[in-house]
């Protein structure tokens, strides 16, 4: 194959992994968050106001890992860098694994999350603030898995590495070492934010300890993404 | 590109380093997530048992941890000591 059809074939095949499983978990998770959304709804049409508001703000953060995912396809398809490096091409399809599945992860768990602030927001709309911040908070830890894995991604697309075979092999396992190391991360933290939700709108009284129990947990489930981070890293690096 | 055994060894040994870490994190990730999740509702009910139910939290979580320090040892292992 001739230099830059393989290096189409990189880019090309790496965004459309990307953006195809990047998608997949915030359209899951958006459909939860939605779904809880419409039954909250249901059960106090008065709150419908303060249910939408707190539905738009959930899915916009639960739709940014997508998001990264589709810039990095649009970088893969139109800054792809040059043609002639079997392992930059390797890179770039490790780097559509990377964010594509990193971002399932993390965009499921803040689907949670956002339908469990729904969900309370429905049945106390008083603590529609204090629901509003522990959710924000939670989703943002659990948007980190999702940034791990976009940095990763980032560097197997613009790092220079000689075209030998251990790092054509190199560039693969990176990306699915973080890819599959961020997504069940994201899941977890994400649950952990949506029970915190739901239980700051019930127990406003405890919002303090629950959000203080929540970011001890969520910084301890971060350390299994944080091992594949390093992980990565080494192999990026030290092959 | 001629391709050598040692150079094969190297590659699969990378490429296992990348899976054991990857796969490793799968229930380490999910289980840490919900015992974190079930605690804070188990402190939002009795916030007067927040030390003891704190502190099963994190021994449990550091249990559940322990999977995926093994796959990080062997891991690193896999990249640093097999030639």
């Amino acid at each position: 194959m001739d230099p830059i059809s393989a290096l189409k074939l990189g880019s090309f095949v790496g965004a459309a992994i990307a953006v195809g499983l990047g998608s997949l978990g915030a359209a899951i998770g958006i459909g939860i968050a939605t779904a809880r959304a419409v039954e909250a709804m249901m059960r106090q049409p008065k709150a419908a106001g303060t249910i939408t508001r707190v539905l738009l703000i959930g899915i916009a953060v639960a739709e940014s890992p997508a998001i990264f995912a589709l810039v990095v396809a649009i970088i893969l398809i139109f800054n792809p860098g040059n043609p002639g490096n079997t392992a930059h091409v390797m890179g770039l399809l490790g780097a559509g694994i990377s964010i594509g599945i990193g971002t399932i992860g993390s965009a499921l768990g803040e689907g949670y999350t956002a339908g469990h602030a729904c969900e309370s927001v429905g049945r106390q709309p008083g603590n529609e603030v204090s629901v509003v911040r522990t959710m924000l908070l939670g989703q943002a830890v659990a948007e980190s898995p999702a940034i791990f894995s976009l940095v990763v991604a980032m560097l197997l697309i613009f790092i220079n590495v000689s075209d030998s075979f251990v790092h054509i092999i190199a560039m693969l396992s990176a990306g699915f070492c973080m890819g599959i190391g961020a997504s069940p991360a994201g899941i977890g933290e994400g649950f952990a934010a949506g029970m915190a939700s739901k239980n700051v709108a019930r127990y406003p009284q405890s919002a303090g300890i629950i959000t203080r129990t929540m970011l001890v947990g969520q910084a301890v489930t971060e350390s299994t993404a944080i091992y594949c981070f390093v992980v990565a890293m080494c192999i990026i690096y030290l092959t | 590109m001629t391709i050598t055994g040692a150079e094969i060894i190297r590659a699969a040994a990378v490429l296992a380093a990348g899976f054991c870490m990857g796969f490793s994190c799968l229930g380490p990730g999910i289980g840490e997530g919900y015992a974190c999740g079930k605690a804070v509702e188990a402190i939002a009910k009795e916030p007067q048992q927040a030390g003891p139910i704190t502190r099963t939290m994190l021994v449990g979580q550091a249990v559940t941890e322990s999977p995926a320090i093994y796959a990080l040892v062997i891991a690193l292992l896999l990249l640093f000591v097999v030639k």
